[in-house]
């Protein structure tokens, strides 16, 4: 039956949750590095934490992302990220207010993480009171490779604990 | 090999759901910011957030609401909603049962409604505003006669599974039609040493160069090409929209850039009418959904219509039936000279006396979003930092300045 499987039975059961997505490619490197971390999470989470937690994993962006953040009270999301001059392996963690909604939309590809949260929020379609970013600065992000390049890779266990911090504070 | 009815049939109404939201999400979120904000509005504004500010939040909220529910047919034959698997060799993942096919019914229904709320969403906002119907019709995005591309059925209306490859002229007139297997005798690539994509063109016609016309091989596809490419529609909404369209813009083919987003809802309604007539086919509960193939293959090709336009998938396998060569050419590659002249259009149009404030370069970025084009796609996503350099030219064809990065 559709219903008990439908996106917004789906939405429904979200509520009073939060969800830790990790965003990223594996075959393009240190794209990939959120999915590590959240399957490192996986392996760490508390048990406490379990039944309000969700851990996803998302080789996709654009308007997906409305779909995966619609109806969580909160939200983690792990992602590669590249700042001018910075050292790879470098973990950040920010509010995901900092980023800026995709400027000049040229096509439906181009949705980026704060559109779709603008979008979830002004449509009042249950856009998550908190979203917090832990980011790892990558070294390989446009290579055709699979695994981690060695400074991104030792960052991994620790951009978890950074996670599990974050949850810890929000479900004490 | 041969489907067993019921695994074409599922296949068919599952691609036609996916064309309607896809179709509806574009115009909505895309198209309709530079018409009901303005195409000079403040980019601040000129969104979908800026379109519910002055449609009511309600549509909006619809729109996500429809897509979901067309997402929920991909995930209960794929099993998740990105990237979910569907069509299997000889067939398809799931059969359909009495309960659910009740329930995606109601909701091709609202579909079809929807299609209908935005066509009239589409009269209010573009056709009533005369400054609207002078601005699709206008040089600036009016000015390319190329042949168009499209696959008809049986009786020449669009099909966006299967069915016969269809180009026409500039003036409308059939020039080729023929079985999509055979698009080696037709399509040439070309490469060209300031672009990553390839250029394609019509290799009966030739490649004379940036120019349009009769004499150029330069043809386009995605909504509007299908449409010009057809003889109609195959549903009765989008065949009335149809007409209305070639009614309101002159006649057949429209080569205006802009109609592409009319063009696009005409579609997207489609997909929503098909949608509907598979739910309502009784024998859309056939079991009989695979045929186990038996055979090794040696080659393969595949051409649907994408979203965005004409997708050739060619495989050679060996005989493990490992992959040997492939050769993908996707929609934004079909399209990209027709982009490309349509960008050149508008920026000669609107950029005078080196003025290109925001407003202007948002009517040139309109020309590019009409097509919604997907550059990582029409690549395949080159590895590596890839080597750019660009140069902005006087108008008189001296060099201003060069901008490098990775060379």
């Amino acid at each position: 039956m559709l219903q008990s499987q439908s996106m917004s039975a789906e939405f429904e059961a979200r509520k009073g949750k939060t969800l830790v997505l990790g965003i990223g490619n594996e075959i393009r490197g240190d794209d990939g590095v959120g999915i590590h971390v959240v399957r490192r999470l996986r392996e760490t989470l508390p048990r406490e934490l379990a039944s309000r937690v969700d851990v996803e994993e998302a080789c996709t962006g654009g308007f997906d992302l409305v779909d995966y953040l619609r109806g969580y009270e909160r939200a983690v999301i792990a992602d590669a990220i590249k700042t001018e001059g910075g050292e790879a392996g470098t973990i950040y963690k920010f509010a995901a207010d900092a980023l800026r909604p995709t400027a000049h939309l040229g096509h439906s590809h181009g949705v980026n993480l704060a559109s779709a949260l603008a979008v979830l929020s002004e449509l009042k379609l249950g856009a998550p009171r908190e979203v917090t970013v832990v980011a790892v600065e990558a070294a390989w992000l446009y290579e055709f490779k699979e695994g981690l390049s060695p400074p991104v890779a030792a960052a991994v266990a620790e951009a978890a604990a950074v996670v599990a911090e974050e949850l810890r504070r929000w479900h004490r | 090999m041969e489907l067993p009815p019921n695994g074409e049939r599922l296949r068919r109404m599952i691609y036609n759901s996916y064309y309607f939201y896809d179709h509806l999400l574009h115009f909505y979120y895309l198209a309709a910011p530079d018409f009901v904000v303005g195409p000079t509005a403040d980019p601040a504004e000129r969104n979908i957030l800026g379109v519910v500010g002055k449609v009511g939040l309600e549509v909006g909220a619809k729109v996500i609401e429809m897509r979901a529910k067309s997402i929920d047919v991909l995930k209960y034959f794929g099993g998740k909603r990105t990237h979910p698997i569907i069509g299997l060799p000889g067939g398809i993942s799931r059969a359909l049962d009495a309960e659910t096919r009740e329930e995606m019914r109601k909701h091709a229904e609202e579909a079809v409604e929807f299609s209908k709320f935005t066509f009239q969403i589409f009269e209010d906002v573009v056709l009533k505003n005369q400054e609207y119907v002078d601005l699709v019709l206008s040089e600036i995005f009016g000015g390319q006669q190329t042949y168009y591309i499209g696959l008809v059925n049986d009786d020449n209306k669009v099909d966006f599974y299967d069915g016969h490859t269809r180009i026409v002229d500039p003036e409308g007139n059939e020039f080729a039609r023929y079985h999509p297997s055979e698009y080696l005798d037709h399509i040439e690539e070309r490469v060209e040493p300031w672009t990553y994509l390839k250029v394609t063109y019509l290799k009966n016609v030739g490649w004379k160069g940036w120019v349009t016309g009769k004499d150029s091989g330069i043809y386009r596809g995605g909504p509007l090409g299908r449409l010009n490419a057809s003889e109609g529609m195959q549903t009765p909404l989008a065949q009335a929209e149809f007409e209305k369209m070639y009614g309101t813009l002159g006649g057949k083919p429209v080569h205006a850039t802009l109609a592409y987003h009319w063009a696009r809802i005409i579609e997207g309604c489609q997909g929503a009418e098909l949608w509907l007539d598979y739910m309502n086919d009784d024998e859309i509960l056939d079991e009989h959904i695979r045929n186990i193939p038996t055979e090794t293959p040696s080659r393969g090709v595949g051409v649907i219509e994408a979203a965005r336009g004409h997708l050739i998938h060619d495989y050679d396998t060996d005989e493990n039936g490992i992959v040997t060569a492939v050769n993908l050419i996707v929609a934004t590659t079909h399209n990209y000279a027709g982009i490309n002249l349509a960008i050149r259009n508008a920026a000669k149009g609107v950029i005078k006396g080196g003025d290109v404030a925001e407003g202007n370069l948002n009517i040139v970025e309109m020309a590019f979003r009409a097509y919604d084009p997907c550059m990582a796609c029409a690549t395949h996503s080159l590895p590596g930092k890839m080597p750019l350099e660009i140069n902005i030219y006087e108008g008189d064809g001296k060099l201003r300045r060069t901008i490098k990065r990775n060379c």
